[in-house]
């Protein structure tokens, strides 16, 4: 309950993309995503000022005991087919495996299906990314896809996985 | 290199996008594509501009030709990813029931022919809506793997619907 509590997602500031560029280009971080580029405080500027006039990206900074850890958010959203992607980031690698993305994924789950009214909530995870498989199957997330050999990666091929969750799984939470 | 025994590939042009207007708009193309709106002309203009902004492009397209030399589909690449050489087939003819006759696995044929030998990917894909069996049956005999299928993907004719990945990797392509 306690963790809850301190847990909020609150809205991305031109004083964070300092954190983000940090955290996206950290060797924790950037392996998983698959954004094959550094990105520089250009790029990430232009990416804030792009998320105002978008409706189909929404995204939060996670805040934990009021100190940014990560970020967070629903991209590609789908308004007519009621589907749209996740995207989250812990940032704080020490905070990893603490539940805090769980609690920032319900949040996230909840206001897609309950606030937009989705129907799929979809996330793609490389396969070595074995961390985040695990943490979307503890939310009741199912692998749909497995695209074979679609990143390069580490001079070899890499499968991503398709993953998803469908309303009815999750009023089921 | 662009011609087989029924068919013809060439490059479209600005000309076309009346008749690709009118195919598209049609009931047996518009309901195995992601468009849910009826194309205008100023629509068709901006997607010919948009499909010719970016070098290397994202999206290459042709108009298919019978031997006649009559514009009867159009198939392309589209969502080139250059970095991890992947891409997706599209394709659709004029008429329907074109997914049991010759030339479209040819055109198939074609345009791996093209995304493999010339562009050298690695992987092309579709994206199959499971409402469209003759497409699924199609590309099935046409060997590619089904790599699975996302749940409820579209809503469509008051539902949802999954859809299906297939796809074929160069080391699988055997011309």
């Amino acid at each position: 309950m306690n963790q809850k509590i301190k847990m909020q997602l609150k809205q991305i500031r031109k004083s964070d993309l300092k954190l983000l560029i940090q955290w996206r280009n950290s060797k924790n971080i950037f392996p998983y995503n698959t954004q094959y580029f550094l990105l520089n405080s250009k790029i990430q500027t232009d990416w804030f000022n792009s998320l105002q006039n978008d409706s189909s990206r929404k995204m939060f900074m996670i805040s934990y005991d009021k100190i940014k850890i990560g970020i967070c958010g629903l991209i590609n959203i789908d308004y007519k087919n009621k589907n749209a992607d996740i995207a989250i980031i812990i940032g704080k690698i020490d905070l990893h495996s603490q539940g805090i993305g769980t609690l920032a994924l319900t949040h996230l789950l909840d206001y897609g299906f309950k606030k937009l009214h989705l129907n799929r909530i979809g996330a793609e995870v490389i396969e070595y990314n074995k961390n985040s498989i695990r943490f979307f199957k503890k939310s009741k997330f199912k692998t749909d896809v497995i695209h074979r050999d679609v990143i390069w990666r580490n001079n070899r091929w890499w499968n991503i996985n398709s993953m998803s969750v469908l309303k009815e799984d999750f009023n089921e939470i | 290199m662009f011609e087989g025994k029924f068919v013809i590939l060439r490059a479209l042009e600005k000309e076309d996008l009346t008749s690709l207007k009118e195919w598209r708009n049609s009931l047996h193309v518009r309901k195995s594509t992601r468009e849910y709106k009826l194309l205008n002309m100023i629509n068709q203009k901006n997607w010919f501009e948009s499909i010719h902004q970016l070098t290397p492009p994202k999206d290459i397209m042709f108009g298919i030709m019978n031997k006649r030399k009559k514009l009867i589909g159009v198939t392309g690449l589209t969502h080139i990813d250059w970095k991890n050489r992947n891409s997706e087939i599209s394709i659709y003819f004029s008429t329907k029931n074109w997914q049991t006759k010759p030339e479209a696995k040819e055109v198939i044929n074609l345009i791996m022919e093209y995304g493999f030998e010339e562009l050298n990917l690695n992987r092309l894909y579709v994206e199959i809506f499971s409402l469209m069996k003759e497409n699924i049956k199609l590309f099935t005999k046409m060997k590619f793997f089904k790599e699975g299928q996302l749940r409820e993907k579209i809503w469509r004719q008051n539902k949802w619907w999954d859809t299906l990945i297939f796809s074929k990797l160069a080391k699988e392509y055997k011309k």
